[in-house]
């Protein structure tokens, strides 16, 4: 049994009552399919992390036109948070005053 | 203009011959969208002429893709216009640059007619998880378009655009190109940037083109495809000339056909079209070589686990801090997360991210992960094995043709196995294309037909596609 309150939190999700019940059914039924990947011998086997295997590929450091910082970079990425100030992201607080 | 349905050589040749000028073409494609697309909502947005569409760079007439309009999944970023993966997280986010495959089209003279529509953040197998209203399938408006790049299959069999680019990560290039009736090519993995892709599972995103034709297809992935120094995971082979050779005859050709490929799910009007597109094969002289790929029955359980993990990571970036929707209802940093993501997500992210990080939970990833990414190998040495004995491996691109609205939508899982043949490429990282073979007796509903490549070998497969489609 899936502990939903538990993944929720992990997750940075709020639920209602509603898509908890409804979630917890729906990831049970897939976790019950997946189930079929114990029919698999992988007794011998390395994991697959991704296809290609390249592995670190680096180049050479020197500056490069088109990494070169532009004038409409700050308002263009920053000016895309929901609170700014002086062309920083403006965060709520983090630490509580008693 | 008359109501020609244009392809990139069409588009070529009446501005070589000045049957039609760069504006006229392109404002002859932006009011047929305004007529058509309030049946189909393929579209998500347009442009005109000057905002977005030439921005950046001035076409000359050599470039291989000059004033062609084409169409871009709402996934990819074209700098200064908005980009929502289909999500309301991001119904206000206006791009900072050029994902690379835009640029690259850019550069070669194309012009942007719009951002299409996909299921958010490319979730889903029939459009209808946009958060903007599901995409109708243009041949029969009762049906879905597939997923999760509808709107950019129905734009193009619409001709609501020449061409335009999809993604796919399990499927979602091939399978509404299938139920569309058009040509969808997913790249190997590797081939084409992802940068300015929005990331959905990164190990199995790839950007491809759907077409008309073949031929077209061959010229889009020319176009896009090579190594990018924002995109390490772009790998270090030459981009030859793919639409070189695709006339030469097919002869002595091996095609594997996967006995795994015609089980019990698949639809007898499809298997009948499938049957017959072989047998056209072996009439021009391919060699039909019955193959056996034994594990890909657990491919859609190894996706399964594999995609929602990489999935609640890439997920994790929308926190109502940086960008995109943020919630009011907050006092406290804590509650800024939980009630952005609660208010901007639709169901299916937030499905996908809770079982991704449940698989990832402590104590759980050896036996989800760490096993499906095992079982990805097992499938992976099944195609190597194949790929020694033949050239290319040929079969359904779906188990059914398009199927109706709301059908499918509040069942996961039978949504899921429409995937169920394209799933398994993606694991491998191979290149395939989904061309139409027919039009299903039953249903009269076109069938698409997949060929699938060597790791980089897309001119073999898109030379059988060539030859098929022109047999």
């Amino acid at each position: 049994m899936i502990d939903i309150d538990h993944v929720a939190k992990l997750a940075r999700i709020k639920l209602d009552e509603k898509e908890k019940e409804k979630f917890s059914k729906d990831l049970g039924a897939i976790l019950d399919y997946v189930k079929k990947l114990d029919e698999v011998d992988i007794s011998n086997v390395e994991p697959l992390y991704q296809v290609t295997g390249i592995v670190n590929q680096y180049r050479s450091d020197d500056r490069r036109q088109g990494y070169m910082k532009r004038g409409e970079d700050n308002p263009n990425l920053v000016g895309q948070a929901p609170e700014t100030k002086d062309g920083f992201v403006k965060v709520k607080a983090i630490l509580q005053k008693n | 203009m008359g109501e020609k349905n244009y392809t990139i050589t069409d588009i070529q040749k009446g501005l070589k011959n000045n049957e039609f000028a760069l504006a006229e073409i392109f404002n002859s494609y932006i009011s047929k969208i305004k007529k058509e697309n309030p049946k189909l909502n393929a579209y998500l947005s347009t442009f005109n002429m000057v905002n977005g569409s030439l921005a950046g760079a001035r076409p000359v007439e050599t470039k291989s893709l000059y004033g062609v309009p084409c169409a871009i999944k709402d996934n990819m970023l074209l700098e200064g216009t908005i980009a929502t993966a289909g999500s309301k997280i991001l119904e206000n986010y206006i791009s900072a640059y050029d994902a690379t495959a835009v640029r690259k089209l850019k550069e070669s003279g194309a012009l942007f007619l719009g951002k299409t529509n996909l299921d958010e953040f490319a979730m889903g197998s029939s459009t209808e998880n946009s958060a903007f209203g599901p995409t109708k399938n243009p041949l029969d408006t009762s049906r879905v378009p597939g997923g999760s790049s509808g709107g950019s299959a129905a734009a193009v069999a619409a001709d609501l655009c020449v061409f335009a680019l999809g993604s796919d990560t399990g499927g979602s290039i091939r399978q509404p190109a299938a139920f569309c009736g058009v040509v969808g090519l997913k790249p190997t993995y590797g081939r084409v940037s992802r940068s300015g892709l929005i990331a959905m599972a990164s190990s199995l995103d790839q950007i491809g083109p759907i077409t008309k034709n073949v031929y077209d297809a061959a010229l889009i992935l020319n176009a896009v495809a090579g190594q990018d120094p924002y995109d390490s995971t772009t790998a270090p082979v030459q981009t030859p000339d793919f639409t070189h050779g695709l006339t030469d005859n097919i002869r002595g050709l091996r095609v594997g056909v996967p006995k795994e490929f015609f089980g019990s799910g698949l639809d007898g009007e499809v298997a009948e079209k499938v049957k017959q597109a072989i047998a056209r094969l072996e009439d021009m002289g391919a060699k039909i070589i019955d193959i056996s790929l034994p594990h890909a029955e657990y491919s859609l359980a190894a996706y399964y686990i594999v995609m929602p993990c990489e999935v609640s990571a890439n997920l994790a970036r929308f926190d109502g801090i940086r960008y995109g929707h943020s919630s009011k209802n907050s006092d406290n940093l804590s509650d800024v997360y939980l009630n952005s993501r609660a208010e901007g997500f639709g169901a299916e992210p937030k499905r996908r991210i809770m079982l991704g990080t449940y698989a990832l939970s402590s104590g759980y990833y050896d036996a989800y992960y760490l096993k499906a990414q095992k079982v990805r190998a097992v499938i992976k040495q099944d195609f190597n094995k194949a790929f020694a004995k033949v050239d290319v491996i040929a079969g359904p691109t779906t188990p059914t043709v398009a199927f109706k609205i709301g059908e499918k939508s509040d069942n996961p899982l039978s949504m899921y196995l429409s995937d169920i043949y394209t799933v398994p490429v993606n694991l491998a990282g191979l290149p395939a294309i989904s061309v139409p073979c027919g039009i299903g007796k039953n249903s009269g509903l076109p069938v698409g037909f997949q060929i699938i490549g060597r790791m980089f070998d897309e001119k073999t497969v898109l030379h059988v596609a060539y030859q098929l489609e022109n047999a």
